[in-house]
């Protein structure tokens, strides 16, 4: 054996850093949950629903494509926990694999549109002038736009698929967060802090990066949990139109659309459940949010 | 005043400018136009003859290089005509003043209701702020708004039809002809519209009814001896229901995209399921013309919110 590297001598130290962080994000979570115990189960079915989407198999009892033509349209029973669809798919495993799609675009989408968000929003407020004037015209054109107007007219061009939902759900989101984060960093440009940063020679790009955006974590944080919710509302209606997530793969407002109606009429569940599978995400991603506002919102503390 | 709404009217004309251009920039910019669809159908059936397209396509004006085509269409807009629709070949214009009051009156509707229901349960909820009747009106505020309207929609149909043996009416009927019929029919998608706006306003109402509670003025009203209730009606109510009043025009934005799911479900004839069916086919004659009623209509309502504002707010003046 050769000498220990560099990096194996560090490999301790910094696995021992990795721990105290996880260790107090452990411990802030668990405070969290006693806290605000409705965000903390919130929190809890989120992970359950990302730990869903991320081994759908462990979760499933059955292939979700699988068409089983002896067992079309039968209703609960121990075989088929929430019953057969009308091609005889296991409604259960269906809705379990769906929560990947439900997970990737809300995630998907929400990650980059907030992010492009912030960024814009900062610029846009820190530097003020033409700048903002600029773009504060061009998100006024984009927010013209009922969101799922905005999203239809988007997934009517690019055409079904995943990918495509995350962009157009992108394209939407982003303009709203924007707006709101220019507001929050117009409030902490005005502080006595940006301007001492600025007198001893701050570069731009340090002062948006080091003093305004960690300023405004809280409100993007706030504002992006939100948004999870109303992505995942968005993206059903998308696929329950039938321009969202192309069939075979399982999606939950895909499962509502096309001819569901009609199978509906004669076997409910098929109805049911995947709209209780949106109900049960949003309202969880809901509640963290919510939660998430009253504890770093300062401004609504002990509300 | 005056001079406030013509300045907002006149800033709005580059908004709207900007929303149609998008739009057609949006639907050019990738292959596949309307007259493909015509011949082929939209599920791809038919059969494509390359001859046949050509002719089509000339006749409907879409060989000529997509700058013509957009002056063309934006000078026509200016002097009042929005085009024909390329799929149906029906007047943009009348299509649109025909199904407008349908749309129109659902949202309406829905954020009548939603006021409706939503006022009193914000209401109560500050004033029994983090006791249970709270805590139960806030969990149903969060739960309705994580319900998708659309399935409210299809669970109204479903249950409705397996249950009580009723389907939703079929066709449309104009208020002022057969208002009863009407209002059965457009009452359904009104009320899943509702579903989230009431929540919101619940929300909010209880939010900011709670900010001012913290007023002094409301402190002074207690102390010259008034009863919790007038307290709450006359002296907190009324600027607690400014900023409620403001999200009218998101609940508005929100109700008009909504409608476009519900007029589906329902099979109501408005502008939604008009939009749907336009941006199927690539009708970006129409799907432009919509956009321009829809973006002007948001305009109009959001500069009628602010001047709702004002005058509930007396100390905001718009000069």
């Amino acid at each position: 054996m050769m000498g220990r590297s560099v990096q194996e001598v560090a490999r301790p130290q910094a696995v021992a850093r990795v721990g105290r962080v996880l260790g107090e994000l452990l411990k802030q979570t668990l405070t969290f949950i006693r806290r605000k115990p409705l965000g903390g189960v919130g929190l809890i079915v989120v992970l359950l629903i990302v730990a869903m989407a991320v081994v759908p198999g462990v979760f499933a009892t059955h292939d979700p494509l699988d068409a089983d033509f002896d067992a079309v349209l039968k209703g609960p029973r121990s075989v088929h926990w929430l019953g057969t669809d009308n091609l005889g798919r296991d409604m259960y495993s269906r809705i379990v694999w769906g929560s990947r799609v439900a997970i990737i675009v809300s995630f998907g989408a929400i990650a980059v549109g907030t992010t492009i968000g912030l960024v814009a929003g900062v610029v846009s407020g820190y530097f003020g002038r033409w700048v903002d004037v600029a773009m504060q015209r061009l998100i006024e054109i984009m927010l013209a736009f009922p969101a799922l107007i905005l999203a239809l007219a988007l997934m009517a061009v690019f055409g079904a698929g995943l990918d495509k939902v995350v962009i157009a759900l992108t394209v939407v989101y982003a303009p709203r967060t924007a707006r709101v984060m220019r507001g929050a960093t117009l409030q902490v440009k005005a502080m006595m802090y940006v301007d001492a940063a600025r007198a001893i020679g701050a570069s731009h790009a340090r002062i948006m990066f080091r003093h305004l955006l960690p300023n405004v974590m809280a409100s993007y944080l706030i504002v992006a949990s939100t948004l999870l919710g109303a992505a995942i509302l968005t993206e059903a209606s998308l696929s329950f139109l039938g321009l969202g997530v192309p069939p075979p793969a399982p999606s939950w407002g895909q499962m509502l659309s096309g001819n569901a109606q009609e199978i509906a009429l004669t076997a409910p569940w098929t109805a049911i459940f995947p709209g209780l599978a949106i109900v049960v995400l949003v309202f969880a991603f809901n509640a963290v949010g919510d939660a998430l506002r009253d504890v770093w919102d300062p401004k609504l503390r002990g509300r | 005043m005056a001079a406030y709404v013509a300045r907002r009217l006149l800033l709005a004309i580059p908004t709207i400018w900007g929303a149609t251009t998008l739009v057609f920039l949006v639907i050019n910019v990738l292959p596949g136009d309307v007259a493909s669809l015509i011949l082929q159908g939209t599920s791809g059936e038919g059969i494509l003859m390359p001859y046949n397209l050509e002719v089509l396509r000339k006749e409907l004006g879409l060989d000529r290089p997509m700058y013509v085509q957009y002056f063309s269409w934006l000078g026509h807009v200016v002097t009042g005509n929005f085009g024909t629709s390329l799929w149906t070949g029906r007047d943009v214009f009348k299509e649109v003043i025909m199904r407008l009051p349908i749309t129109l009156q659902i949202a309406f509707m829905g954020i009548f209701f939603g006021f409706v229901v939503g006022l009193p349960i914000g209401i109560i909820s500050a004033i029994k702020q983090d006791k249970w009747p709270d805590y139960i009106l806030r969990g149903f505020a969060i739960l309705f708004l994580a319900i998708p309207t659309f399935w409210i929609g299809l669970m109204v149909i479903v249950l409705g039809a397996r249950y009580f043996h009723w389907n939703p009416p079929i066709g449309y009927y104009p208020l002022w002809e057969e208002p009863l019929r009407n209002v059965k029919q457009l009452i359904w998608p009104a009320l899943a519209l509702a579903s989230h706006d009431f929540a919101r306003v619940a929300r909010m109402t209880r939010s900011s009814m709670l900010e001012v509670l913290k007023e002094d003025y409301v402190r002074t009203a207690r102390a010259k001896g008034l009863g919790e209730w007038v307290v709450f009606l006359r002296h907190a109510l009324r600027n607690s229901l400014i900023p409620v009043v403001t999200l009218m025009s998101v609940y508005f934005a929100t109700s008009l995209g909504g409608t476009v799911v519900l007029e589906n479900v329902f099979s109501v004839p408005g502008l939604g399921q008009l939009f749907y069916q336009s941006v199927r086919v690539k009708d970006f004659v129409m799907v432009q013309g919509l956009i321009f009623w829809l973006v002007t209509m948001f305009i109009f309502v959001n500069l009628f919110v602010d001047l709702l504002y004002g005058w509930l707010d007396p100390r905001i003046s718009y000069k």
